[in-house]
């Protein structure tokens, strides 16, 4: 069960995820993401606080975001990973491709 | 890692000279307590005036030896924290033991075998951590302190020559309460100096009252300033019979280092979850070699000092850089006669009051290791008849009246000895059945992934590990759950072969999740694959999930009977 909620904070697309990314529900947050970057979003931040599980299904939907944004010179930040999160996008690599907070506030800050 | 809010000087920090030389001094002066017990010892072996210096010059000289060994952490040895040895009276017995049987020379020979035990008993420990737990490391520092108040308060009320009662409690109280007092209301380098002050303010004060006899400053008059301490002058020979009471002796040492090593890990590090065994190994195979040496030194066995440990941390110092100079002033002592001798003549009630404050530090440090993890009936029983034993050594040993079979004589040396070796047993017995296990069978295409989340989530939590840990361990059979239902790995034959039998099997320190099924063995990668195959190769998230498996659990095994598939998940805490 994942629910996908998109909601603007100034610049940045925030896009909260509550739940579990998972096979049966990683085409739908893939399809969400690549709409938000179509439609001309250039800074995106997941919210994965309420996010206990990405498998690695779902890890594959955040490379395809990150390429496609990076694209057109835009970036992605990830906040709120649990400690076990934390470690997956460790050991996949996945932490070098992406700003990661701990807050969505700290997500939120104009470089 | 995060220095507590109560440490002003962490292992690696280094204090001004000034601060370190007087913190040097406090716990020469708190370590020198323990020499005391060296001529107590050296008479009951019938040791006379220069062999008891000589005794205690060598000990000296190990124990600065092995101060520096421990805190430089060379070459595996040594666990980089500041943590003094010290020489314990729950050796003597195995030691007049052994000189009973085989005379004095066999009991530095003893030395050595207690030496090799320890540096035994630290490889052990690290493998067989399921029978020496950390828990019972505690209680073996919770007897020893428990044992040294016991001391501390029977040199209170032992009869003394020209000093009264009531001068006794007066000393006592005085040295107590200015102790008690610059520990508890004052800050900065008095709350430092606090037992440092205590004795000092202790001695004035019995010299002042004049009620250390004349006959004891003679001793001290006497004495030489300074001489050329001799090792080796009592002898060294090995016998056979000393071998089971220094194995015995080793082990008792060895777990008091372990509960000291422990405690001086917990005390300079405010987010401190476990032990790390491989340091504690390493403290250990210090204290080990040290006795090897102090063997052939003749000095009396040493172990890790849980007090002194405690009197760094309760006075704001753990810096190593205090062992360097507390290894200077032993080793300056050992050549000082009359230095030696100002401790033999410090009055019982001073020194038993010295002993009641460190005692509290050591014993609350073991009960705060046992303490440390969560107990169940196993441990409570293994740490409570332990601890029970330990207490009740004197009337144990009244009621056998010293008729007890040479075997048991071996381990009833004192109550830590008792206390920890029935730990140690109680502990291995409970090994019995200690797995709990779980079995639930989830049908591939009907049950949920909620359905397996709740049954793993109740297991991790009856676990009772680390939330890291119990993550991981979830994370893992999800991420293997996923792969086996999305990715084709199940056949799906008949009703009752089609499932995903889901068995954990959890004990203290591993949660074991074993996935079984009809089907095709999942792949497990040692590589991770490249971001461009993940984009562009649908096979590539399935060789993640197999690498993301191999990473996160401690162990993962495949098996396949040319039947059934099994993956077995292995998690250590």
């Amino acid at each position: 069960m994942l629910t996908i909620s998109p909601k603007r904070h100034a610049e940045f697309m925030v896009v909260s995820l509550v739940g579990r990314v998972d096979a049966s529900n990683s085409k739908e947050l893939e399809e969400q993401c690549l709409e938000l970057i179509s439609n001309g979003e250039t800074k995106m931040v997941f919210d994965l606080t309420e996010v206990n599980y990405v498998s690695s299904a779902a890890l594959r939907v955040f490379l395809l975001a990150a390429k496609r944004i990076s694209a057109v010179d835009g970036t992605i930040r990830l906040c709120g990973l649990s400690t076990t999160l934390r470690d997956v996008f460790d050991i996949s690599g996945f932490s070098k491709l992406f700003a990661i907070t701990t807050t969505l506030q700290e997500a939120l800050v104009v470089e | 890692m995060r220095l507590p809010e109560n440490i002003k000087y962490g292992t690696g920090d280094k204090p001004p000279l000034a601060v370190l030389l007087i913190l040097a001094l406090q716990q020469m002066s708190f370590l020198g307590v323990y020499l005391v017990i060296s001529p107590l010892f050296a008479r009951k072996l019938g040791l006379d005036h220069e062999q008891s210096l000589q005794l205690i010059s060598a000990t000296l000289i190990a124990s600065g030896f092995g101060v520096v060994l421990q805190s430089l952490r060379l070459f595996g040895i040594g666990s980089g924290y500041f943590c003094p040895l010290q020489a314990t009276s729950s050796t003597f017995s195995g030691l007049l033991l052994v000189k009973a049987n085989s005379g004095l020379s066999a009991v530095f020979g003893m030395v050595a075998i207690v030496g090799l035990a320890q540096m035994v008993f630290a490889l052990i420990f690290q493998r067989v951590r399921g029978v020496f737990t950390v828990q019972v490391a505690g209680l073996a520092v919770l007897l020893i302190g428990l044992g040294l108040g016991y001391y501390g308060i029977k040199l209170i009320f032992e009869v003394e020559v020209g000093i009264t009662l009531e001068q006794k409690g007066f000393l006592c109280l005085l040295t107590l309460g200015t102790m008690i007092t610059f520990n508890v209301w004052s800050s900065g380098h008095l709350r430092l100096f606090s037992a440092f002050l205590g004795l000092m303010i202790g001695f004035i004060a019995s010299c002042y009252m004049n009620v250390i006899p004349e006959v004891e400053w003679d001793v001290f008059y006497k004495a030489d300033l300074f001489y050329v301490p001799r090792p080796m002058n009592i002898g060294w020979s090995l016998d056979q019979s000393a071998i089971l009471p220094a194995i015995f002796t080793g082990l008792f040492l060895a777990l008091h280092g372990f509960g000291a090593l422990v405690a001086a890990q917990r005390f300079n590090n405010a987010d401190w979850k476990r032990p790390d065994l491989q340091l504690v190994k390493q403290g250990i195979l210090a204290e080990g070699i040290t006795n090897l040496i102090n063997s052939f030194l003749n000095g009396l066995p040493l172990t890790s000092s849980g007090g002194a440990v405690s009197l760094a941390a309760s006075t704001g110092c753990t810096s190593r850089y205090l062992a360097y100079w507390l290894a200077a002033i032993m080793f300056v002592l050992a050549f000082m006669p009359k230095a030696i001798v100002l401790w033999q003549i410090l009055p019982l009630s001073v020194m038993g009051a010295a002993l009641i404050f460190l005692a509290s530090f050591t014993a609350l440090s073991g009960l705060q290791v046992m303490a440390s993890r969560l107990l169940d009936s196993r441990k409570t029983l293994t740490l409570g008849i332990g601890l029970i034993l330990g207490v009740s050594y004197e009337p144990i040993m009244l009621l056998l009246n010293e008729n007890s079979p040479d075997v048991l004589n071996n381990f009833l040396l004192s109550g830590v000895s008792l206390g920890v070796v029935s730990a140690v047993i109680l502990s291995a017995v409970f090994q019995i059945k200690n797995h709990t296990r779980d079995q639930r069978s989830f049908d591939p295409v009907q049950s949920s992934m909620s359905d397996v989340v709740l049954f793993l989530e109740q297991q991790g939590a009856r676990w009772g590990a680390r939330p890291e840990i119990i993550g991981r361990a979830e994370y893992a059979a999800w991420q293997a759950f996923e792969v086996l239902t999305e990715y084709g790995l199940i056949d799906a034959q008949n009703d009752n072969d089609d499932k995903i039998h889901i068995k954990t099997l959890f004990n203290e320190f591993t949660f074991t999740v074993i996935l079984s099924y009809r089907g095709s063995l999942l792949t497990l990668a040692t590589e991770c694959p490249s971001h461009e195959k993940m984009l562009n190769d649908e096979q590539a998230v399935m060789q993640m999930a197999g690498y993301l498996l191999y990473r996160l659990a401690d162990k993962v095994r495949t098996r396949y009977d040319g039947n059934h598939c099994e993956l077995h998940l292995i998690f250590n805490d």
